[in-house]
Formats: structure tokens, sequence, C-alpha cells
């Protein structure tokens, strides 16, 4: 629908001023964006940040602790730590945007199908929603990575499932709740099919809570793919996965701790940023605290 | 029970019980400071009603809860003094004012529904009032609480104060909100809107009350209001907000009889009344300016029709003593313009509209019913039932919403439906729509049978029918500019695409009274009467031959409802277009439709044109909603007829005729058994009624007896 380009831009720009203001104006969002920022431009920028090739060996250099030539020291094949963090956050970002892409795509249907139809195609749809959130979420990824078999594709197949029911969830309430609108009322008695209703009108209205959702769900798939790359069901070695990192530097935890700390404070940093650009989010976006009308 | 306005003590002999003196309270926003209200002074007395009038947005609201210290940031009361007793209640701690809340002062909150705690019985926050306030032992507060629902009139109070709110009907709840603010015996009660919340009837009883109480007990009410109908019944003086400000200041019935200021003049005429034929409602232009961007001048000279350049220039005028009385005004001009005449109808003059009724009827309702099942769920609606004894039998409970509908509507016709909330007016517009499922009944549109087609057919027939809904905040998507939710409309039925729809969209705009230009923005940046002439021209794009109009101007300030009303009259006009018009206010319909349906417990009680309607004969029902509209008129005193009770639940309607629990006229037994019929009761008038009772008991206007036993004597029966 192109109505109008032009002129729309002066009402959409004031609505995107007033978001960039309230968005600068909270720390918790700025320090989540900022983290965010950095970490997606350290996984663009991998290969000329990397000093060392992350799977050259070097059988003199091995188990070194953190030095000029090897910020983070070398693991227990002499490869550059530093450079496999780096090349890490790669992996990271892949399967969190990955899987929670998908579980977006289809967890929103879901949910919005759900919200506006309601009666038995709601309840079919929530409780089976239901019986795939009763398993605990590591349980099921671990359970489908054992189907599915261990690869770096699976697992965002794997957490995309997991993730659907909790961003259906979220889908189906505002829905409920938009679905109550007179507009979508007004687009029924102008004629619309339910098709066009669920996505060209309901849809737009439902963002805000499911990028909440979205954002805060990719800190706990990125999490998670590093928990099931630490019990060998994700990432294969020699793949930079931070989880698989720790699972190699758990044996030499004594003599060269600097193998599980440089991966576990960038998984922990991570996680911490979208958490914090999360729920900053939610706080901008909340429509009790004046929504971003 | 008539309204009594009580005798007015010498006010110069005392001070005043509260003293407001130049009262600024403001808000700091992202677009600036916004003073909600400016410089505000006036002063109450123990035993009299103020009222403070204005639309929407005026600081009635503000003033009222600055006078307790219940503004919350970003807002503060940045100057000013509030004497009450002797002391300035603006320099009380938090502490301090909590001692006045409740006890000296006590608020009366607009919205029984949500003012209530749900999980606490009624009696339980009453109580927790007084032990608060007067430090009384339980036994002794809930003796006094009882005391206090007995005086608000809520039978047998001493059995439902362990009742929970949700056992209360609406009218009973604000009774019991009143109870609350009596509790403890203040001096002064702050009413705001007390009565918008609810219906015409409910109003009426709620606002005697409120009367009947000060006589009793001497206290100052600070009324606050949007409705004049509500001032001139209840008030002694009245104070007149307009931006913050309050531009008029007088005794009530010198404000009807002689306004000093514009706005005031303007807000009184642009009332519907419901004993005036108009051909065109006299309107205030434009809406109050927004508090970010105050005009240069007086705040009201962009719409004042009095305006000069000294007005618009010269900087806001205080307010100052005007005219002979003891009136004053905030205008500069008020001693050169005369505003004792009102806007005359040109009664004489109305051009009748021609409704040619000979051929088939647009649209056409038989029988239509609609059953909710009561209870959620697949079996929730399933009930045990032991009627007569016997075995229990599952029985399946419904809702009957709407109970045996018909009526037409004409080309170039306005059909008007009328009731209290819950009396089934929107169902029966969302089923005859389509919108909702019918349960049962027939639906021709143009000769075509809507009840009998499919999904995609009645698709394509949206195309003749459109709806305007009540709240237009909520009936326009916030994501979609305007441009975009009118201009769908017609490319949805290939009406115009590309160029021409956008030509056509603005043209539209236009003719509904916006600018070329608001098809670019957003529906929130408009205000409440411009979202909904988006949404007439939204409904208008498809070119339809029917709109159904589900309560179009009650979410409106009066000054814009008179401006949609005679858009909806234009438009039709031009159109030829028919309308199914909904309302609660009867005051409205009568300026805007042909002939009228009253609805009662979802079936149709009264039938027939707008002067039918209007004069007698009338139903019962029909003559007590027509008398418990207020007047904007304190000169007349209109006998008001009180319903008994509230409006039976429609999950378990009474036996025979349903409204025989409240009639006044009821004749005895047979209305209690006996389901009438909506018949012609004189041949070929086409005015129907649904009624036991004879045309010339209908027809009896005067001398209202509660007992039936009057009534019973004389029963003969029309049908």
């Amino acid at each position: 629908m192109a109505t109008s380009t032009l002129s729309i831009t002066s009402a959409r720009k004031e609505r995107m001023e007033r978001f960039v203001r309230k968005f600068r104006n909270n720390t918790k969002a700025m320090i989540g964006l900022t983290i965010v920022v950095l970490l997606v431009l350290v996984a663009i920028f991998a290969p000329v940040i990397a000093p060392y090739e992350i799977d050259t060996t070097s059988v003199e250099d091995r188990s070194e602790a953190p030095s000029v030539a090897h910020p983070f020291g070398t693991d227990d094949l002499g490869r550059d730590i530093f450079s496999r963090v780096v090349m890490g956050s790669r992996i990271s970002l892949y399967v969190g945007f990955g899987a929670i892409s998908a579980a977006l795509l289809v967890g929103t249907v879901i949910g919005v199908v759900s919200g506006y139809y309601g009666g038995m195609v709601d309840e079919l749809l929530m409780r089976l929603m239901d019986a795939a959130m009763s398993f605990p979420p590591i349980l099921l990824a671990l359970t489908l990575m054992v189907v599915l078999g261990p690869d770096l594709n699976n697992v965002i197949l794997a957490l995309a499932f997991v993730y659907t029911p909790y961003i259906a969830r979220v889908g189906r309430s505002a829905t409920l709740s938009e679905t109550n609108e007179a507009y979508v009322e007004s687009a029924i008695a102008r004629g619309e099919s339910s098709g066009r209703i669920i996505f060209s009108e309901v849809l737009p209205n439902t963002t805000a809570p499911l990028l909440v959702q979205g954002s805060l769900n990719i800190a706990f798939a990125m999490l998670a793919e590093a928990s099931l790359s630490f019990l060998g069901l994700g990432a294969q070695p020699p793949t930079p996965s931070w989880g698989l990192m720790i699972d190699t530097g758990r044996g030499f935890m004594q003599s060269a701790p600097w193998m599980i700390i440089f991966p576990g404070l960038a998984i922990a940093i991570t996680v911490i940023g979208f958490n914090m650009l999360g729920d900053g989010l939610r706080d901008i976006l909340d429509p009790k605290v004046d929504a971003i009308e | 029970m008539s309204t009594t306005t009580p005798t007015h003590d010498d006010p110069s002999s005392s001070s005043p019980l509260l003293e407001v003196r130049n009262l600024r309270t403001q808000f700091h926003t992202e677009s600036g400071t916004v003073v909600a209200a400016n410089d505000v002074s006036f002063s109450l007395d123990a035993g009299e009603t103020m009222g403070l009038v204005g639309e929407s947005g005026a600081g009635k609201s503000v003033t009222a809860r600055s006078l307790l210290q219940l503004i919350d940031p970003p807002g503060e009361i940045a100057g000013g003094e509030v004497i009450f007793e002797g002391e300035n209640l603006l320099d009380y701690s938090e502490k301090q004012i909590q001692r006045v809340r409740g006890n000296k002062i006590a608020l009366v909150p607009q919205d029984p529904m949500s003012s209530l705690n749900p999980v606490l019985t009624v009696g339980e926050q009453i109580i927790e009032t007084i032990t608060h306030h007067q430090g009384m032992e339980r036994d002794e507060a809930r003796a006094q609480a009882i005391d206090a629902m007995t005086d608000v009139g809520i039978p047998d109070a001493a059995e439902r104060i362990d009742d929970y709110p949700h056992e209360f009907s609406g009218g009973m709840r604000q009774r019991v909100l009143i109870a609350i603010g009596l509790s403890c015996q203040p001096d002064l009660i702050i009413a705001d809107e007390p009565t918008t919340a609810l219906d015409v009837t409910t109003q009426a009883k709620i606002l005697d009350l409120l009367n009947e109480l000060q006589e009793e007990k001497g206290m100052g009410i600070l009324m606050i209001t949007h409705n004049l109908g509500v001032v001139a019944q209840t008030c002694d003086t009245v104070g007149v907000m307009y931006a913050g400000n309050l531009v008029e200041t007088a005794e009530m019935h010198e404000l009807f009889r002689h306004p000093q200021h514009p706005y005031t003049r303007g807000l009184i005429d642009s009332i519907p009344q419901i004993d005036t034929a108009y051909d065109e409602l006299p309107t205030l232009d434009g809406a109050m300016p927004d508090l970010t961007d105050l005009p240069q001048g007086c705040n009201f000279a962009p719409r004042c029709e009095y305006a000069t350049d000294a007005c618009r220039t010269g900087g806001d005028p205080a307010l100052e003593p005007a005219g002979p009385g003891s009136s004053r005004a905030a205008c500069i001009r008020t001693d050169e313009i005369d505003l004792r005449q009102g806007y005359v109808p040109d009664d004489v003059e109305r051009t009748e509209k021609q409704v040619d009724r000979s051929g088939d009827p647009l649209f056409e309702v038989k029988n239509l019913k609609k059953y909710f099942s009561a209870g959620d769920g697949v079996i929730g609606n399933l009930s045990l039932s032991r009627n007569g004894g016997g075995i229990p039998k599952l029985e399946r409970r419904y809702v009957k919403a709407v109970d045996g509908i018909s009526f037409d509507i004409y080309e170039g016709e306005t059909v008007g439906l009328v009731g209290e909330s819950g009396c089934g007016k929107s169902t029966v517009a969302r089923t005859a729509l389509k919108l909702l499922e019918p349960t049962d009944g027939e639906v021709y549109f143009d000769g075509q049978p809507m009840h009998e087609m499919g999904d995609s057919e009645v698709r394509s027939l949206r195309r003749e029918m459109q709806m305007v809904f009540q709240d237009p905040h909520s009936s326009l998507n916030p994501r979609k500019t305007v441009g975009q939710i009118v201009g769908r409309a017609m490319e949805k039925h290939d009406i115009a695409t590309g160029e021409e729809k956008r030509q056509r969209v603005r043209e539209l705009l236009e003719r509904v009274g916006l600018s070329a230009s608001a098809a670019g923005k957003y529906p929130h940046e408009f205000s409440g009467g411009q979202q909904q002439r988006i949404a007439i021209a939204h409904a208008l794009a498809v070119e339809p031959k029917l709109i159904v109009c589900d309560e179009p101007v009650s979410a409106l300030d009066v000054s814009v409802q008179a401006q949609i009303l005679n858009l909806l009259n234009e438009i039709q006009a031009e159109f030829g277009l028919s309308y199914l018009f909904i309302s609660h206010n009867i005051g409205v319909v009568r300026h805007i439709c042909d002939r009228l349906a009253v609805m009662y417990l979802g079936k149709i009680v009264e039938f027939g044109s707008i002067e039918q309607v209007f004069d007698t004969p009338f139903h019962p029902y029909t003559e007590s909603l027509l008398s418990a509209v207020p007047h904007a008129d304190p000169t007349r005193k209109s006998e008001r007829i009180f319903l008994e009770g509230s409006v039976p639940s429609p999950l378990d309607p009474p036996s025979g005729c349903p409204f025989q629990t409240r009639c006044p006229k009821k004749i005895g037994e047979e209305c209690e058994t006996v389901v009438p019929d909506l018949e012609e009761k004189e041949a070929g008038t086409g005015h129907y009624l649904s009624c036991h009772l004879s045309i010339e008991e209908m027809s009896e206007h005067a001398g209202f007896v509660q007992s039936e036993q009057a009534e019973q004597s004389e029963a003969q029966h029309g049908d």
C-alpha cells in the first residue's frame, strides 16, 4: 500500500523521534543496545579482529597464560582463545537470531490466529503449546537434538521449536486485547476477509510485546546453544562455539582456567546485553506507561 | 419527589465553607508545561451546591482533585490557596490532608463499576472509612454504615451490607459510593461526574437523592459535570470552565437566563432539547484549543462569533463582574453583547423530510432473535433445574439479548433505536448486519434475504451497508494513516484505486469537514470529534445505501455532538442514505430520526414516527424515559416518573410483559401473565405499542400514582 507515502513521513518521523527519545532516557535499554551493537560489530568484523586462524594448532604454545601475543591465552592445542571467542560470537548470534526469527515467524502466526478465532481453534492450538511448554526447555531441546543429530542448524531448529510456544502465548494475549477494539469490527463490516484482518489490521498492533519477548528469548536461545554445545549435542569441534570451548576447557580448569573464563564471560555479557535490551524495550513499549502513541 | 433548590443563606454573614483563590495546577509534559487549572477562584457555602461545568479537558476534574492534593506527578499544584474551615489545605502535609480526605471532604468518583474494590464487601469498604477516620469500634461503625446505606436509599441495608459490589446494579453501586462519601458526615462532597456512567432513569434518581441528602444534612456539594441538564437540576451556583480557566461564575438561574460569556451561551444552545424540533442544531464551531498551544488572546476567541481583534490579541481576559447580578465573566465584550436570547429554532420553516414509504423497504428485519449462551465454553451454559419438583433436569440457559424484533427502514429514512444500557440495541445492529450470527429471524436488504446468504455473499453486500461506532478512537486502526483507512474501503470494493482513490479520499475528507492533508496523519493526531468524522468518511467511502450508527455521539462533548449530528443530516440529504441510529439519549434521536423504536429488555415496546413517540399515547416506559431527561432549563420543572428497582436480568426475564416489574401503570394480573403484542393501536397510523393499557390510559399524562389499586379499579384493556 503506497498510499501517500510522502505525507506519512511526518507522522511516522514524529513517532520514531518520540521512541528514540524514550529509548535514550532509558539507561537499561541503552546499555543493552550498546552491548548488542558491539557484539554484532565484532561478529561482522570477526576475521579482521581475530589475530590468528582459529584452527591453527601449535604444540609449543599450548595452554599458555594470557599475554600480549595471546590476550586470552591459548588452549590445550595451542589455539588462540581470543580469536576463537571473537569468531564464536558469529555462532552465538547465528543461532540466537536464527532460532528466534523462526520462532517469531511460527509463534506469531499461531498466537494471532488462535487469539483472533478463539473457540475450538484457540483451545486446540493453545493446548498443543501448553504441552510443548510443559517440558523444561533444555530437556526438550536435548531430546530434539538426540533425534535430529548434533549439527548447528539442527540446534536452530530445536530451539525454534522450544521457544515458539512462548512467542505464541504473547502473540495470543496481544491479539485478544486488540480484537476487542472496534477497528476489527469495522473491518468486518467493511467486508474484509479474516486473513486480511488478522495480518493487515491486527498484527501490526501486536508488534511491541512480540519484539520484547523476542529480544528476551534471544538471550535464552544463546544460553541454550551454549548448554547444548557444552553437552556435546550442539556445535561439533573444531567449531569455536563458546559452550563447546567451556566443555573442552573443563578438563584444564586447574591448570588453564582462562580456557573457560573468557568464553564464559562472553556468554554472560551477551546474555546480559540482550536481557537489558529486552527489559528496556518492555519499559518503553508498555502501554500502561504511556505507549508510543 | 421533585427537585427543589435549598434556600440561600446569606453568604455575606459568615465566611464560606470553601474558598479557592488563584489555584494553579500544571503538568510537565514532553511538549512543555501545561496549565490545567489557571488561577481558578471560587467559593462555596455550606448547604450550597456549586456546579463546575465544561467540556472534556476543560480542567474541572483537575481543579476538584487539586483541592485534596490528589495530583500525581508529573502534575503539581503551582500556587494558590484552598481555604477550608479557615485553613489552607495546600499547606497541609500528606499526613494532615489524609485526615481531611474522606472525613471532612469526601470525593464521589465517576465510575461506579471500577471505583469499588471487587474483593471486599461493600460494608467492609464503608466501615473501613469510618474506623479509619473516626476511631470507632467496628460494631458501632457497622451500625453507622447501615445508616449511611439506608440514607442513600439502598433497600434492606442491614442485609445487603455483606454483599459484594458485583451483586449490585450500577445505580446501586453509585449509591454505595455516595454512602462511603457520607459515612463520616463530611462538610463538603466533591461529586465528580456522579451520574455520567448511569442510564437516564437511574441518573434522575441519583440526582434527586443528592438533593435530598443535602437538604437533610446541609453539606456543601461541588458537582463536576459536563451536562448542563444536571446543573439545572441540582446546582445553586455554577462555574463554567474552558481550557483551564473559569470563564464565568453565576447564580444558576442567572446563568441560564442571562449568560455573560459567549461560551456559556454556546454550551446551552448546543444541547438538543427533547421538546423542540430543529432544522439544524446550533453548534459551537471547532474544538477546545490544545493546552500546549493556546491562542494569543482570549482562549475562546477562535470559536467565538463575537470576537474582535482586541479579543484575539489582548491576552486572556480575567474573570470580572459582569451584568447586573452577581455574575462574573472572563470576556472583554461582555458589556456590549447581549446573550439573553438563545438560539431560536426555525420551527415553522422546518422542511419536512419526505420519505416515500409506498414501495418495498430498503432494509427489513422480521422477528429477529439473538440468544447468547450463558456462561463460558461448551458446557458452561448447562444448569440443573427442578422446576415444579421431580427429577432435576439439565437445562441450557440463554441470555435473550434480542427477542423477536421487527422493523423496517425505507430509502432516505432514519430509524432510531433507543433504550437503556443492556436492552439489546447494539446487539440488534450487529445481528442485523450479520456481524453476529442471528439465532432466528429474517433480514432482507433490498429484497435480498441476508439470513440465507453465505459468508462471501454477505461480504460483497457489505459495500451497501456500513457502520459508525461509538468510540472513534477504538474504531480506527492506530497503525494506519487516515488515507489508508478510508482508501482501503474503496480498494476493497473496487471503487477506485491509485491516484483516483487518493483524489476521492481527499474529497471525502473535505466533505466531512477535515482538510485533505489529514490523509497523511494517524488517527491519534485528531480530537474525538475529528476522529468520528474520519469514521464517517470511512463509512461513506464505499457509497453505501445504509449506515448503522451505534451511539455515534455519546463519547463526544456536547458542542461536538451537535456538529456530528448536523453532518449526518447533511450527508443524508446529499447522498440519499438511510440510517439506523442507535442511542441511549432520547434527546439526540429526536433531531435525526424519522421513526423511532423504543427497546426494553430485548423487545420493542413502542415504534412509530417521532411525533407519535414523543406525544401521547405513550408506552409507560417511553414516558418515564422522556421524563427522566434532565432539561437544560431550570425554569422547566417536568414531573419525573421514577422507576422502581432496576432492569431485570435478561437471563431470567419476568413473566408476561417484560416491563411489568417496574411499570408505574401496571394494571394487574394480565400484565404478569400475558405477553403483550406489538400492535397498531389505531389501524393505519403506523404507531405500534406493546402494552395492555388502552389508548386513553396511555394518553393520561398527569397523576402518576405509584400504587396499583387506583388503576386496577378501572381496569379495561386495549387488547
